[in-house]
Parts: structure tokens; C-alpha cells; sequence
């Protein structure tokens, strides 16, 4: 093989597309001239560095986070995905018997398409809530697909919901807050985000809710939570708090004094 | 109604595009390895500098409500790609439509002479700022691309796809895909050596 025929091959060559004969062909005459050889080099190193190059960035925890909320809230909700307020997700990732129950996502995604709004009514019996499914729900681990990195969280709950939370004891009355995971789920039939976090090692369960939500739940449910937006209500073993925060309000539940939780949630520009 | 089951899935719409939660989280199993892929060829082939997120957006409910077409065990990647690539089509038209940039020729000449002289000082101050600096022009270079020379070569060198996936995606014959890659290497080389030169890397006759 002469220099013209082998830098005919160069494109197949980077490649790695040539014929083994070729190959062989061409690597005898790499062998044997510097010049082709340095220049194949040289090439060779160009598209790695290339390559290198654009190997970046990485996509924005964010955006990963809004896509699969977007591709868990169509899932759930059948047709009715391209209805729903855009920033509330809603996901499959409920504890097992805790699901939005399928009949409902088919009537929802009815009436949305119908009169345009999410049911305000939901066709359950929440009589067992506080005693039975909140404290089910606070022992639950994280579903699969939680996020569980507290930076992802940080930046998610920042670019959805315009939400920071307490960086040091100070700002939660001297209680130490940790932050466990977040994952979207089901309050009493309502989407929101739940984030679990521990105050002083004890498991919170904070739900947020659009306000036009929470001001909407069921009746067994909004009772409790309507007290506790005057003072925190005792529910047995529970504490529930309710912060307000912009558009959104916290549902704030644990067996643990909720004094550090209530300064935890800000407005990210506050 | 029927009694409330969280765990039966939910039945596909009337359309049978839409599928059960179980679905969609084998389906974000498969879109999570390759989520930094896509988003940086949404980013190189955006007309906008904020529209990678919309394009993501728009070719992942896309593939989601297509997903119960994707034959399993066949290349992921390359479908999904495939999508992603009409979705930019669709919305760089959309731009283009609102009078927005036109990509080919838009990003030429970004840098003016002062900027190359601040450039050059910078490497006098810290020489391992070239590679930096490499990186960023080996970006730039690659813009002044033609649309589809940049598309194939990506999808080429940063992808690893076979020229037969690639005409699939691009809807274009294999032959003419290699000629896209090819065309795209000469242009490209000839970028950087002319960025060789500017920098004193190359003598002039080189």
C-alpha cells in the first residue's frame, strides 16, 4: 500500500470500520512510513480529544428529575398527562395499597378531560387515615426511584418549586434536620412531593401540596389538617404542622415535636 | 366503580399509547444511562441556548407514549435517538418559524480580536489554560458545521453508532452518512489547524 492509498482509508480507519485485510494492508505501511504513521497518529488523537471534549456536561439533576416526573405522572394518569398543572408530577411511587387507585386515575383523567379539573371529591374512605396509613406511610423506606442525594433534592425542590431549606441548626431552633429523600406520592388522593427528612434522628414526613389542594382534601383528612394550621394537632402518637409556604403548603407529620420543622421549608428568594 | 387496586396496572387508553406505572419504570431504566447522552446532543443541535430542556421534554413524552412500539432487546439508544432527532427538527423549525436564528453560519466569528489577544495572554499566565482553551474552540469549530455533517459526526464519534443506525435515524442512505462524517472530519480539521496557527502551535506553512 502506497501514502495516497493508505490516507484514502484514514476516515474508515478512525472508524475502525475497515475490512481485516485492509487493515493488515494498511498497518504494514504504517509500520513502515513515519510520516502516514504520525499523521494517523495525530488524527487519531484529535477525535479522542474531541471526543473528551464534548463528553460534557452532564444533564442537570433538575431536568432529569422534571422528565421522569413527567413520564410517572402520564403513566398514572393514563391520557390525561398533558392536562395537569405542569408543576405538581404525581408517581407510581406510593407505599402498595396506598396507590391512587386505578378506577380513580381513569375517573380523573374523565373529568379532566371533560370539565377541565381535577374531581375535588375522591370516592375513598379515609376514616383510618391518621391511625392506620400516615403511620404506614412514616415507617415506609424510599420507593425505587426516590431521589436520594440531598444536592438533587436541593436543586429539584429549588427549580420546581422555589423552595430552600434550613442549611444550619440555627435556623431550626437549635434542632439538627437531616435530609433522607424525596419522591412524589399521594396525600389522602392529592399529588405532592413527600421529603423525609429526620429531626433530631426522629423520621418527618413533609408533604407539599399545591394550596389548592390541600384546601380541597377529604373531610376526615382536612379536620386534622385544618387544625394544624392554627397549632400543631395531636393525631395519637402524631404531631401534624402545617407551614404555608407561597403557593404550597407543608403538611408536616411525626411522633417528634415539630419545633424545629417549622422554620425547615423557606422561599428560595426570601 | 370498581374497588380501588394500587397494584393492578393502569389499562392503556383508548389510543394504546399510554402504559402502567410498571412501564414507565422500565422504560426510565433504560432512558437513565444514556439521559446525559441525549442531553448534550439536544444542547450541540439546539437553536436555543435554553431549548435543550424543551426538546428533552417534548422527545421523551414522545418516546414514552411510544414506548409499547420499541421491540425489546432491540438498540434503545438508537430509538430513542431517532425520536430525539425529529423532536430538534420539530422545534428548531418552530424557532426558525418565530424568527429565530438560523444555526448554520450563526455562531462564525464569535470571537473578535481582543478576545483572542485576552485568550493568548491567558495562556502566557497559565500554559495548562490551552487545554481549556482547546476544548472550547473544538466546540466552536464544531458549530460552523453544516447541520447534518455535525449530526452524523456526532453521532459517530461521541456515540459509537454503526453508519447503518445512524442513516436510520437521520433518514438519509448509508453512503451518504459516511460522506456526512467524512466531510465533517475535513471541515473540523481544518478548524483546528487553523486555531493551531492562530495560537503559534503550527508554523504558518505547515
Amino acid at each position: 500500500m502506497d501514502c495516497k492509498s493508505a490516507r484514502s482509508h484514514l476516515n474508515m480507519y478512525l472508524d475502525a470500520a475497515l475490512d481485516a485485510p485492509t487493515t493488515a494492508q494498511l498497518d504494514q505501511h504504517l509500520n513502515d512510513c513515519d510520516a502516514c504513521a504520525a499523521q494517523f497518529d495525530a488524527e487519531t488523537q484529535i477525535e479522542a480529544k474531541l471526543a473528551a471534549a464534548l463528553s460534557q456536561p452532564e444533564m442537570p439533576p433538575a431536568l432529569w428529575s422534571q422528565l421522569r416526573a413527567s413520564v410517572n405522572e402520564d403513566a398514572l394518569l393514563g391520557s390525561g398527562g398533558e392536562t395537569l398543572p405542569a408543576s405538581m408530577p404525581i408517581s407510581d411511587t406510593a407505599q402498595p395499597g396506598w396507590k391512587l387507585p386505578v378506577s380513580l386515575a381513569a375517573a380523573a383523567a374523565v373529568a379532566i378531560a371533560v370539565w377541565g379539573y381535577w374531581p375535588v371529591q375522591v370516592d375513598r374512605d379515609y376514616a383510618a387515615f391518621w391511625q392506620t396509613e400516615v403511620p404506614t406511610m412514616l415507617a415506609a423506606g424510599p420507593a425505587t426511584d426516590a431521589m436520594v442525594d440531598e444536592a438533587e433534592i436541593v436543586a429539584y425542590l429549588k427549580a420546581q418549586y422555589g423552595l430552600a431549606m434550613a442549611e444550619s441548626k440555627t435556623e431550626t431552633q437549635g434542632h439538627p434536620v437531616t435530609v433522607d429523600f424525596a419522591q412524589t406520592a399521594d396525600f389522602a388522593g392529592r399529588r405532592g412531593i413527600q421529603i423525609r427528612v429526620k429531626c433530631c434522628r426522629r423520621p418527618v414526613m413533609v408533604t407539599l401540596l399545591k394550596a389548592s389542594e390541600s384546601s380541597n382534601l377529604p373531610e376526615a383528612v382536612n379536620a386534622v389538617v385544618n387544625k394544624a394550621r392554627q397549632s400543631t394537632s395531636k393525631q395519637g402518637e402524631l404531631n401534624v404542622g402545617v407551614q404555608s409556604i407561597g403557593d404550597y403548603e407543608a403538611i408536616i407529620i411525626s411522633e417528634h415535636k415539630l419545633d424545629g420543622m417549622r422554620t425547615f421549608f423557606k422561599r428560595a428568594d426570601a | 366503580m370498581s374497588p380501588p387496586d394500587g397494584n393492578k396496572p393502569v389499562s392503556r387508553s383508548a389510543a394504546g399509547s399510554v402504559g402502567s406505572p410498571a412501564d414507565a419504570r422500565g422504560f426510565l431504566d433504560l432512558l437513565e444511562p444514556i439521559r446525559d447522552s441525549l442531553y448534550r446532543y439536544a444542547l450541540r443541535n439546539a437553536w436555543g441556548d435554553d431549548q435543550a430542556g424543551d426538546i428533552l421534554q417534548e422527545a421523551v413524552m414522545t418516546a414514552w407514549r411510544e414506548f409499547h412500539r420499541f421491540e425489546a432487546g432491540t438498540n434503545f439508544k438508537a430509538w430513542m435517538f431517532r425520536i430525539l432527532i425529529n423532536s430538534i427538527y420539530r422545534l428548531n423549525k418552530k424557532v426558525a418559524r418565530q424568527g429565530g436564528p438560523q444555526l448554520d453560519g450563526v455562531h462564525e466569528e464569535q470571537h473578535s480580536d481582543v478576545d483572542r489577544a485576552s485568550d493568548w495572554f491567558s495562556i502566557l499566565q497559565s500554559p495548562e489554560k490551552l487545554n481549556d482553551l482547546l476544548d472550547e474552540r473544538l466546540v466552536q469549530a464544531l458549530d460552523k458545521l453544516g447541520t447534518d455533517e455535525r449530526q452524523c459526526l456526532l453521532l459517530r464519534l461521541l456515540e459509537d453508532f454503526s453508519y447503518k443506525d445512524i442513516a436510520a435515524m437521520m433518514d438519509i442512505p448509508v453512503g451518504t452518512a459516511m460522506s456526512h462524517v467524512h466531510r465533517g472530519r475535513i471541515k473540523l480539521r481544518d478548524e483546528l489547524a487553523a486555531l493551531a496557527v492562530e495560537h503559534g502551535l503550527l508554523k504558518e506553512s505547515a
